[in-house]
């Protein structure tokens, strides 16, 4: 049960981590990946990321530069559009106030102990 | 030394076998593809700046996902026989659920912060959209999920959402921004103008593209765009009333000029 519950906690994040990362600035497939596989606790892989990106250059979140490659394909480098940077500040002020409320629920628990 | 076609053939290789397994549109399943190929030059360089061999190639695979993590295969695309039932079954719930009576209310556009639907599983169906109203099958490997009150109904097949019907009081619109309540003119203008009418006594009966059908007896008209997948249902007023979004028909040609 419990690792069904993180499954579906993950779902989302993973979404918010992604843009999260590009509002710092533009990047690419690989350099994201392996950023978010820093974090430990979300187990993020190219299966789940590609896809993502994918999705939300589709719907307007992303745009794409291509830079030639010597060999291979070109090198994607993803950035937010504007519509990007208004969804990741909606998430933020999501998240916080989510953040918030789980919080005010341990203290309202202190305060009735 | 490693021929650079031999490591070209492996890497075309795993592609080959990771697009076989990704149930996207054409354009975001090729850049999924770049992406991963990229991806694997990136780290085959950070490996190996000069000259990596086959070796490289393989430690750099076996450090990534499998193919089967993109996604199930999709079903193929001979799916035919079990569409008209499909519809039919549809058409029908869509009547009981008295959806006709209110067909022209329009709402705003959530398309954006929906779920891709098509290829979700089960699972994240079950956690995105919540319990069924209603649950239709399994039959012939497909099973129907009825959500009344988003008026949407999702067909799975192998465990992923490979159709689904979007019915008055649903915020999803279709990839161009059509949605319930849209007049036909938006509809032709996103997916083409239709080619003649033609007048259908089964409900609801014809599957060549962009004829607009029409059943007398009901007042009811549709479109099929089998190119975008998609079926446009009107009411009587030509309002959108119902979409069904990744239908795939049946080979019907058209014989009239």
């Amino acid at each position: 049960m419990m690792n069904t519950w993180i499954t579906q906690l993950r779902k989302g994040l993973i979404e918010y981590c992604v843009m999260k990362r590009l509002s710092k600035g533009e990047s690419y497939g690989y350099e994201i990946v392996q950023r978010l596989k820093e974090m430990d606790e979300l187990v993020i892989t190219e299966s789940i990321v590609y896809p993502i990106l994918s999705r939300l250059r589709k719907e307007g979140y992303l745009k794409v530069r291509a830079v030639k490659s010597p060999d291979g394909p070109p090198r994607r480098y993803y950035d937010l559009t504007s519509l990007g940077n208004n969804r990741v500040k909606e998430m933020d002020t999501y998240w916080k106030d989510l953040c918030r409320s789980v919080a005010q629920l341990d203290e309202k628990k202190g305060t009735e102990e | 030394m490693t021929d650079h076609n031999d490591i070209g053939k492996c890497i075309q290789k795993y592609l080959d076998e990771i697009e076989a397994h990704l149930n996207q549109p054409h354009s975001q399943k090729s850049e999924v593809l770049q992406n991963v190929e990229a991806h694997i030059r990136d780290a085959l360089a950070r490996r190996s700046e000069e000259n990596p061999n086959l070796d490289d190639l393989e430690a750099v695979i076996a450090e990534m996902d499998a193919p089967e993590s993109y996604g199930e295969r999709p079903p193929a695309k001979q799916l035919g026989p079990v569409m008209k039932p499909l519809i039919y079954v549809a058409v029908v719930l869509t009547a009981i659920l008295g959806i006709w009576l209110v067909s022209t209310v329009r709402k705003g556009s959530t398309t954006s912060d929906s779920p891709p639907l098509i290829g979700q599983s089960k699972l994240d169906a079950l956690s995105d959209l919540g319990t069924p109203t209603l649950v239709g099958g399994p039959e012939d490997g497909y099973q129907t999920y009825h959500y009344a009150g988003r008026g949407l109904d999702v067909v799975f097949n192998d465990g992923k959402i490979v159709q689904y019907a979007i019915r008055t009081n649903c915020t999803l619109k279709t990839d161009t921004g059509v949605g319930i309540g849209a007049d036909m003119s938006e509809v032709t203008r996103a997916y083409g103008q239709y080619k003649r009418t033609e007048e259908v006594t089964e409900w609801f009966g014809g599957n060549v593209s962009r004829v607009l059908y029409h059943h007398k007896e009901f007042d009811r008209y549709k479109i099929n765009y089998p190119d975008s997948d998609l079926i446009f249902m009107f009411d009587c007023s030509k309002k959108v009333e119902l979409i069904m979004v990744g239908y795939i028909f049946p080979v019907e040609k058209d014989t009239e000029p």
